[in-house]
């Protein structure tokens, strides 16, 4: 998949991936890379940039196994930011679909 | 590239960052690999899965709003905090420059307004004294002939016709010192109305700015940041009285307000004494006259 179309969902698949459950950074790269093909390096930054901005909190939680992991929690600011992103894609890709249909027929 | 040598050159790349943020990302990294290494993987595997480490630290800084570029163009955080101590004592040094230069620019002003306002002092003081002179040398001019006028009649005191017929001269004098002295009235007059008319727009802005510090007060107490917009008005309000004051010294009283008052008595004086005279004279006259009737 074309690295540029990832990176611009990427934002997305994160936010609504932490938007049903908490998860630690290890779980969310598995769960993402269920629906894209992602490098690792890039899933980290992402996290910490939207921490910053205030789309996520992060709190420590003991494990069974091995030192306490960092969980990421889905903020108010950062369901509507969610959100924003969500109705943007839906008509990007609406857009885009039509115009292909369109050149098809 | 084992787990360590991976940390160690990430953190080296992101040093710029606050402690606690290497330290938390670090953490992060060293357990995805930890976890990675636990589902079966190699470390070097693992490491690999996060490509390349450049790539992956200027993404970090991104994340912080650090320019990546700019930061790649240094190749060690050592050194760039060397530099940031470099520049910091440069800083330091043109701050110390800085100051003593204006300090400097200071004296040099202040000497510059003092020798000025001794220059002024010096011109003012030479001005009074040409205007001095020059009224000195008038008075003179008109006193010359009053006095040569005034010992004849005294030689032939005794004789009250005489005396009577010097006085249209002294009338001729007084007339000439009332003009001058109308005329220096009026000049002075003038000059002070001009100097008024200059205060009044002074006086407006003076106020003005008083009001607006009364309200910048207020709103001050209430919390909003207006101290600069206060510093303004204030420095505008003495502005106007420095203006104010300097035209106050400007107000034309009297050329010499210390020889003047006695002076001014003499000369006043002395026609006042001539009319006295010649009225008791004139009283005199008659009874002169009958004493003579009588003889």
């Amino acid at each position: 998949m074309n690295a540029q179309f990832k990176k611009g969902v990427l934002e997305l698949i994160v936010l609504e991936s932490v938007r049903k459950r908490d998860m630690y950074g290890y779980e969310l790269v598995a769960e993402v890379s269920k629906v894209v093909d992602v490098n690792e390096g890039t899933i980290y930054p992402l996290l910490k940039r939207l921490t910053n901005e205030h789309y996520f909190e992060t709190y420590l939680r003991e494990s069974s196994e091995g030192p306490p992991r960092k969980y990421y929690h889905l903020t108010a600011a950062g369901v509507l930011y969610r959100d924003a992103l969500e109705s943007e894609w839906i008509q990007f890709s609406k857009q885009v679909n039509a115009f292909l249909k369109e050149h098809v027929e | 590239m084992n787990k360590q040598e991976f940390l160690k050159d990430l953190q080296s790349r992101i040093r710029i960052l606050a402690d606690a943020e290497q330290q938390d990302i670090l953490a992060e990294y060293a357990q995805h690999i930890d976890l990675r290494t636990a589902s079966g993987l190699s470390e070097e595997e693992a490491i690999r899965d996060f490509g390349d480490p450049g790539q992956l630290a200027s993404e970090i800084l991104e994340a912080y709003h650090v320019d990546p570029a700019r930061l790649m163009a240094e190749p060690s955080g050592k050194e760039a905090a060397d530099m940031v101590g470099a520049l910091r004592r440069a800083g330091s040094k043109a701050g110390g420059t800085l100051r003593r230069l204006g300090i400097r620019i200071a004296s040099s002003v202040c000497s510059i307004g003092q020798r000025l306002s001794a220059g002024v002092n010096r011109l003012g003081r030479w001005t009074v004294s040409f205007f001095h002179q020059c009224g000195l040398a008038l008075r003179r001019l008109f006193r010359r002939p009053s006095q040569s006028e005034s010992t004849v009649p005294q030689s032939v005191k005794e004789d009250p016709h005489m005396n009577v017929v010097s006085t249209p001269s002294h009338r001729g004098h007084q007339v000439l010192r009332a003009v001058k002295r109308l005329c220096t009235g009026l000049l002075r007059l003038l000059w002070n109305l001009l100097l008024a008319l200059c205060a009044v727009p002074f006086i407006a802005a003076g106020m003005l700015a008083l009001v607006g510090i009364g309200l910048l007060a207020v709103l001050l107490i209430q919390g909003y940041p207006l101290i600069g917009i206060l510093l303004c008005c204030l420095g505008a309000v003495l502005c106007c009285a420095a203006i104010l004051g300097l035209g106050i010294t400007l107000i034309w009283h009297r050329p010499l307000p210390a020889e003047n008052p006695e002076e001014s008595q003499a000369t006043e004086a002395s026609p006042a004494e001539i009319i006295v005279r010649t009225v008791e004279l004139a009283a005199s006259q008659p009874e002169r006259e009958e004493v003579n009737h009588h003889a």
